[in-house]
């Protein structure tokens, strides 16, 4: 590889790197809470967030923001209602932003971005902006990680006997959603609408089947994602590929490796 | 502020003469009244058994003690720190998250590993200190959710129908293991029950429910009480007991003012 080629993708790779410690990290919740529903309904609505903010000529980072945050904080309240399944909802929410989204984008294109590569997304067009966003997104996340560690376990394992622990439950849920929504809101472009939850959920998947405590797990699951994103990142600039799909094939295979590794465990 | 209008509240009303207080508490769900009219204290440092039919909104009364539901109408006083230990009817396992059982025990109140241990100990379940949470049986995870619960020291275990699933040998253990805690632990144990044999003979007072109290006292005041034997239903089975001579019933409902005398003879409050 040369040199020119690896200048080029230098910002690509310590953004995904960034990037990766945080979906290995709170992907592990997405698994452990069943929240991959959750995730694709705020990748659809981040889309919409997109569109929104070229149409009112806002900086598209934080309308993406302010809609990701605004539809998980909507959906945290509407599930509390016992009429509908929360899948039949987020059903609903998660394509009609879609839809929505793809009708202010068709009657409003954004030059210069086609919405093939908003969909797929592009890391190459990363900016060094970015990667603060990426790396101090990805910093905060895992400090107030580590330091709600006890209650963000405890309230995963069982919500109502840590809630008469006395854990601070109905923060811990909104918090979660915050920062997913956040998460989801700040890689979109980069990443892809269609592609983000699986960066999410595969790492910490792959993980599971290779641990036996939620530490090992979520240690396992950052590893996995980082290894992911830069096989993948590596392997887009190589071949020329799109560096989205490369990195959650990356992450899929990552998978397979680790099932067969668990299988193989077994049987032993 | 609003902490400062919580505590102004909180001392305006008297402090609860037991552990936890319950002044006509009602709870309504979907337009629906589950509880009404609920009035009792739970005293320190004794059994206290609540029996009822299905749907006699036990459950509901239990989340309201411990504080995982709001009452609709009426108060409940708790004493001031109180720390609830908490036994579910069963635990909803996630196949996604791994964890064996000390893990599961230190994911409860603070305690330290020999704590943990010692709780286990007690809840007669210290082999399965390194097993997996997902391979115990159905008893095990009794077992261990009761040492979970008696972790960080608390003034009150609510078991939520701990003796579902278990025979009955099983259940003569788990309430002598019950009364062992009560007396080492000098807590208090709020217990769901549908068995009337069992725990009439081993608790020191019971509440009967259906939506309202219909009738509390000690073993020997309820059964004797026509509203509690409307209730269950046992005037019809003693009459076929009598005439039958069928000793098991007869003998049931006096053997419990008999077997009373044992944990009475403990040091408690009313």
């Amino acid at each position: 590889m040369n040199l020119l080629l690896l200048q080029l993708l230098l910002i690509p790779l310590i953004g995904s790197l960034g990037l990766a410690i945080s979906a290995g990290f709170v992907g592990c919740f997405i698994v452990w809470r069943r929240m991959a529903y959750f995730g694709d309904t705020l990748a659809h609505a981040s889309l919409l967030g997109f569109a929104l903010g070229s149409l009112l000529h806002l900086p598209t980072n934080l309308s993406v923001i302010a809609v990701c945050v605004g539809t998980g904080l909507t959906l945290a309240r509407t599930q509390q209602q016992r009429k509908l399944a929360d899948d039949t909802l987020l059903g609903i929410i998660s394509h009609g932003t879609l839809a929505l989204g793809l009708i202010i984008l068709a009657s409003n294109p954004i030059p210069g971005r086609s919405l093939h590569s908003l969909l797929v997304g592009d890391l190459l067009t990363l900016a060094i902006s970015d990667l603060y966003w990426i790396w101090g997104y990805s910093g905060i996340t895992l400090i107030l990680g580590i330091l709600n560690w006890r209650a963000l376990t405890s309230w995963v394992i069982d919500e109502e006997l840590a809630q008469i622990e006395g854990h601070p439950v109905q923060r811990l849920r909104y918090g979660l959603m915050v920062f997913i929504a956040l998460f989801i809101a700040l890689t979109m472009q980069f990443v892809g609408v269609l592609l983000i939850t699986a960066l999410l959920i595969s790492p910490a998947a792959s993980a599971r089947l290779i641990s036996q405590s939620p530490e090992q797990m979520a240690r396992r699951s950052i590893v996995l994602a980082v290894t992911a994103c830069i096989v993948g990142v590596l392997a887009a600039g190589w071949v020329n590929l799109p560096v989205g799909p490369c990195i959650v094939v990356a992450a899929a295979l990552c998978f397979c490796g680790c099932f067969v590794w668990s299988q193989m465990l077994s049987k032993a | 502020m609003l902490k400062a209008w919580r505590t102004a509240v909180q001392s305006s009303t008297p402090p609860p003469k037991g552990l936890i207080e319950l002044n006509n508490v009602g709870l309504q769900r979907a337009e629906r009244q589950i509880l009404r009219n609920i009035c009792f204290t739970l005293p320190a440092q004794t059994i206290t058994t609540l029996l009822g039919p299905n749907g006699a909104g036990k459950t509901s009364l239990i989340r309201l003690l411990v504080g995982l539901e709001q009452p609709s109408e009426g108060q409940i006083l708790r004493q001031k720190g109180l720390k609830i230990g908490y036994v579910p009817q069963q635990l909803n396992l996630k196949l996604s998250l791994p964890f064996t059982v000390d893990r599961f025990l230190a994911s409860g109140r603070a305690a330290s590993a020999d704590e943990r241990k010692q709780a286990l100990t007690q809840a007669l379940a210290e082999h399965l200190l390194d097993q997996p949470m997902h391979s115990l049986s159905g008893g095990e995870r009794q077992r261990v959710l009761l040492a979970r619960a008696l972790l960080g020291k608390p003034q009150l275990l609510v078991l939520d129908e701990p003796m579902q699933g278990i025979d009955i040998q099983g259940q003569e253990e788990l309430y002598g293991l019950l009364a062992k805690i009560r007396d080492q632990h000098q807590l208090g144990l709020f217990v769901v029950s549908h068995d009337l044999h069992l725990v009439m003979s081993r608790s020191d007072y019971i509440l009967c429910l259906n939506q309202h109290l219909c009738c509390q006292g000690t073993c020997e005041e309820v059964s004797q009480d026509p509203r509690f034997l409307q209730l269950f239903g046992l005037d019809s089975a003693k009459n076929v007991a009598v005439y039958q001579h069928r000793h098991d019933h007869h003998h049931g409902l006096n053997d419990c003012s008999k077997d009373l005398h044992t944990p009475f003879d403990q040091p408690h409050q009313h």
